[in-house]
């Protein structure tokens, strides 16, 4: 990036990098709250009571981490795309 | 050019925190915001679309059913929410480690 910024003025700069960082916030911020309603609408089916039953709470947990898991992975299988085939770091399994 | 109002050149580091704090603050505002948009959503469609698109609802306001429900819908959504924010700093810490 440094090197497509040659030229550009400080001020510039720092408003694009301000700019950057304001476009990572909302993104993250997105996938929070859209992570959040969606296991709630998959694992959320009962309404009688004000807090979550067990089922419920491992089902969120559930999830959540697959949801993190998958993500990272799927990063990874993402960024390797522009890389020679076997750089992709392998499956690793737990079980 | 600069930036408005600051004029030109670049800002210093206390304009930069400054305009940092107003976009962090901006950013949990409207994080609320659509949360609450998206909890209102599915707690509607959870708790009274069903009834009120075939009619078996009771009218304008609402019954003691549906009140229970709202209540129970919020609570668990803000208990959805805080779980699932536990869990991503577990998954934070042990990914640091």
């Amino acid at each position: 990036m440094n090197a497509m910024l040659a030229g550009v003025s400080e001020s510039e700069r720092q408003r694009l990098m301000m700019m950057l960082e304001d476009m990572q916030i909302k993104e993250q911020v997105t996938m929070y709250n859209s992570l959040v309603e969606r296991c709630f609408n998959n694992c959320v089916t009962s309404f009688r009571s004000k807090t979550l039953d067990d089922r419920e709470e491992k089902c969120i947990t559930r999830c959540t981490t697959k949801f993190i898991k998958a993500s990272a992975r799927a990063g990874q299988a993402f960024q390797a795309i522009g890389m020679q085939p076997g750089e992709l770091p392998p499956h690793r399994r737990r079980g | 050019m600069g930036w408005w109002p600051f004029g030109g050149g670049g800002l210093s580091q206390k304009q930069l925190e400054e305009k940092r704090q107003i976009m962090t603050l901006t950013n949990e505002v409207e994080a609320m915001g659509d949360m609450f948009t998206r909890m209102n959503r599915r707690c509607y469609d959870k708790c009274l679309a069903n009834a009120v698109a075939e009619g078996r609802d009771y009218g304008e306001e609402l019954s003691i059913d549906e009140d229970k429900c709202l209540v129970s819908c919020a609570s668990k959504f803000v208990a959805t929410q805080q779980k699932v924010g536990e869990i991503f700093m577990q998954e934070a810490q042990a990914a640091g480690n």
